[in-house]
């Protein structure tokens, strides 16, 4: 019995010995799983973990391996990405992700393990064009990032100067190169060209300064564009971002091409300004609306009611006198903040106005009164990278440049005029309201206000007396107040469309 | 018989001396592989959780700092700094605007932010303060421009008075809307202006 018994130990305890040893080795081999990017082996602070067949990786080294970025703020738990021209929020265990504003619901979500953010791996293929492989045996992930690709060539002709723009899906690395017998630029775009189609691999320009730009796959990794010249021009290449891009400027050699640009700013300005120097264009902005009353007064008067009378007021004295007049809102809808300046854009004003009334959160009394214009702050010009788009895209909806740097000079430009204008303007507007309803002068001041933003005209945004004041409130309720400030901002305008300046 | 078993007895003893040593040798094994390394952890794990107890300082309960905070005068024009001494805390400038929501001391100034507001969090990188604040900086807000000035302007100047911090991102629950009651782009950070200030 004895014996039999020890023989059943032996046999389970070298069953347990043979089963045991290799389970740990498992174990072991799954604590380093091993990432490889575009088959090389991504040395990661944390390695990728595997949870219930999911695949976590660490985030900041794939995205930055990535070619992206990575911020992440972890008093709010948020990370934020950006890769690919795609801008994703994440916050962890919310198993959601903000791509571009819009929600994506994700499976897992991302988390933190060993003190590292981890994302799991769906949140990369949402960002990029990604293959990815899980390969159990040798415990490692292999994933394939598409290489940037060219998307198009583009070729824009002015006076005394060509752009060739290569549009790549992603950023990447070029050398360029001159030849010489004929004048050639080249330049070699580490991408592919699989996404140009056969028409554009040559592009025909044909103007004063270039023939043609042929583009093809040089080696395997690069694709070589070649700008035919018609002479021995000077050339400037330089890349840009979202879209990412090559921008190929080719002109003449002479030392005047920074007053050709000058020029066509300025003639630009000017008749955006003066026009035929008497159709003046008027865009009155009513505040708030909809469901955004604004401030609301002791007694419950409304800041959007009081604007828009005060702004149909104004529409009817202007017309009146000849002035094209258009309102942003004429009813008691909500129009989205971004657009007021679009809208003033879009009619060309030579000024817009923006009206609003005041408040200022003071518990117990209310004694702050008074009128006060505002202009842009200055330094908010091209204050984000979002204004510099906006601006791109908003300068060439209404100018029709094709050309993006030369657009953001405008831009800036005139913004930066437009503040001159608007000071001008705020000062004349400043004078009449306070001479005309006898209310306290608070003065002209600057703020970022994002309604006069973007513009480049004279715009501004006035405050006609405190709605949180008792004894304002009771004024800006009567019908002969509202007349007052609207013949005030009449004449204000009048005076100031009258000398507008002819030329800066 | 007796040989028989005599023989038995030396073949049991045989097969149990070969037990035992397979035994040891597992016993040996499972020492290694798991025993020892749980000292080894152990060990490690109380090495630093010494280590810890020597970074950490001891909890200063008296020790206090001067914070600025900018509050409106009683026109609304300008913000007039309050000086004001809070108990020293890690995050220094997380507790200056919750004293600054708190509103001023001074009978005289009043307060810029809606009393209700919650800080959710508060996070420095690179010079620009990210402050997380609770909705009802928005719900309950009395609007106007100068009010929305006030309001982002008090926070901007108590949290640039912190010598590493240049600039400040207002986000309102996690989102850094375009502005908090409709004027103010408040959907980039914001520098200080000394323009708020009474010379």
């Amino acid at each position: 019995m004895i014996k039999k018994y020890n023989y059943v130990n032996l046999i389970i305890l070298l069953i347990f010995l043979l089963f045991y040893i290799p389970d740990q080795n498992i174990l072991a081999q799954q604590n380093d799983i091993q990432l490889k990017l575009n088959d090389t082996i991504l040395n990661t602070n944390v390695s990728p973990i595997l949870v219930n067949g999911r695949i976590f990786l660490p985030a900041r080294d794939i995205i930055e391996a990535l070619g992206g970025r990575i911020t992440w703020f972890p008093a709010l738990k948020l990370l934020n990405l950006n890769l690919g021209g795609k801008e994703v929020s994440l916050v962890i265990d919310i198993p959601e992700a903000q791509i571009n504003g819009k929600k994506v619901i994700l499976e897992d979500s991302p988390t933190i393990m060993e003190n590292r953010v981890m994302i799991p791996l769906e949140v990369v293929q949402l960002l990029t064009e990604i293959e990815s492989e899980w390969d159990k045996a040798s415990q490692e992930i292999s994933i394939t990032s598409h290489r940037p690709y060219v998307t198009s060539i583009r070729s824009y002709s002015h006076k005394d100067k060509t752009r060739i723009v290569i549009d790549l899906s992603e950023k990447s690395s070029y050398q360029v190169i001159t030849l010489s017998n004929p004048e050639r630029v080249v330049v070699d775009v580490e991408a592919s060209l699989n996404q140009l189609n056969e028409k554009q691999k040559e592009v025909i320009v044909n103007d004063s300064l270039v023939s043609r730009v042929r583009s093809g796959q040089f080696t395997q990794e690069t694709v070589r564009v070649v700008t035919d010249l018609k002479g021995k021009y000077e050339f400037q290449v330089s890349d840009l971002s979202s879209p990412d891009r090559i921008v190929v400027d080719i002109f003449i050699p002479q030392s005047q091409v920074g007053t050709v640009v000058q020029t066509e700013i300025s003639q630009e300005i000017k008749t955006e300004i003066t026009k035929d120097g008497k159709r003046h264009i008027v865009v009155i902005d009513p505040g708030h609306g909809g469901n955004h009353p604004g401030a609301i007064g002791p007694s419950g008067l409304r800041e959007k009611d009081v604007v828009l009378d005060i702004a149909l007021k104004l529409r009817k004295i202007l017309q009146d006198n000849g002035l094209t007049v258009y309102l942003t809102r004429e009813k008691d809808v909500d129009i989205p903040l971004e657009n007021r300046p679009l809208i003033a854009m879009q009619r060309e004003a030579n000024v817009f106005i923006s009206i609003h009334t005041n408040s200022a959160m003071q518990k117990g009394s209310s004694t702050a009164k008074g009128i006060e214009t505002y202009v842009l702050n200055s330094r908010y010009i091209g204050a984000s990278a979002k204004d510099v788009a906006d601006r791109e895209n908003k300068a060439s909806q209404f100018y029709h440049y094709e050309d993006d740097i030369l657009n953001q000079i405008i831009a800036d430009l005139e913004e930066s005029a437009s503040i001159g204008f608007s000071l001008d303007f705020a000062e004349i507007v400043q004078k009449r309201l306070v001479q005309n309803t006898g209310l306290e002068n608070r003065g002209v001041k600057q703020a970022p206000f994002l309604v006069l933003k973007g513009v480049n005209m004279a715009a501004i945004l006035v405050e006609v007396g405190f709605i949180s004041n008792p004894n304002e409130e009771k004024l800006l309720k009567t019908p002969e107040f509202r007349e007052k400030v609207a013949k005030a901002l009449n004449q204000a305008v009048l005076e100031y469309v009258r000398n507008i300046p002819e030329n800066i | 018989m007796a040989r028989r078993r005599k023989k038995k007895n030396i073949f049991k003893s045989t097969m149990n001396l070969i037990i035992l040593i397979i035994l040891l040798v597992i016993i040996f094994f499972l020492v290694q592989k798991f025993i020892f390394p749980l000292f080894q952890e152990r060990e490690r794990i109380e090495i630093e959780e010494s280590r810890e107890e020597i970074e950490v300082e001891p909890p200063s309960v008296l020790e206090e700092e001067q914070v600025v905070l900018y509050f409106a005068d009683d026109n609304a024009q300008y913000l007039v700094p309050e000086y004001r001494n809070i108990q020293k805390t890690e995050e220094m400038a997380k507790q200056a605007i919750i004293e600054l929501i708190k509103g001023p001391t001074s009978s005289n100034l009043y307060p810029t932010v809606p009393s209700t507001t919650r800080v959710n969090g508060l996070y420095i990188n690179d010079g620009i303060a990210y402050v997380d604040l609770s909705s009802e900086i928005i719900k309950n807000h009395s609007g106007g421009s100068t009010g929305e000035l006030l309001t982002v302007y008090s926070i901007v100047l108590t949290l640039t008075s912190f010598p590493d911090i240049n600039k400040v991102q207002i986000i309102v629950d996690g989102n850094s809307g375009e502005t908090l009651v409709g004027h103010v782009d408040t959907s980039i950070p914001l520098e200080g202006d000394d323009s708020w200030l009474k010379r």
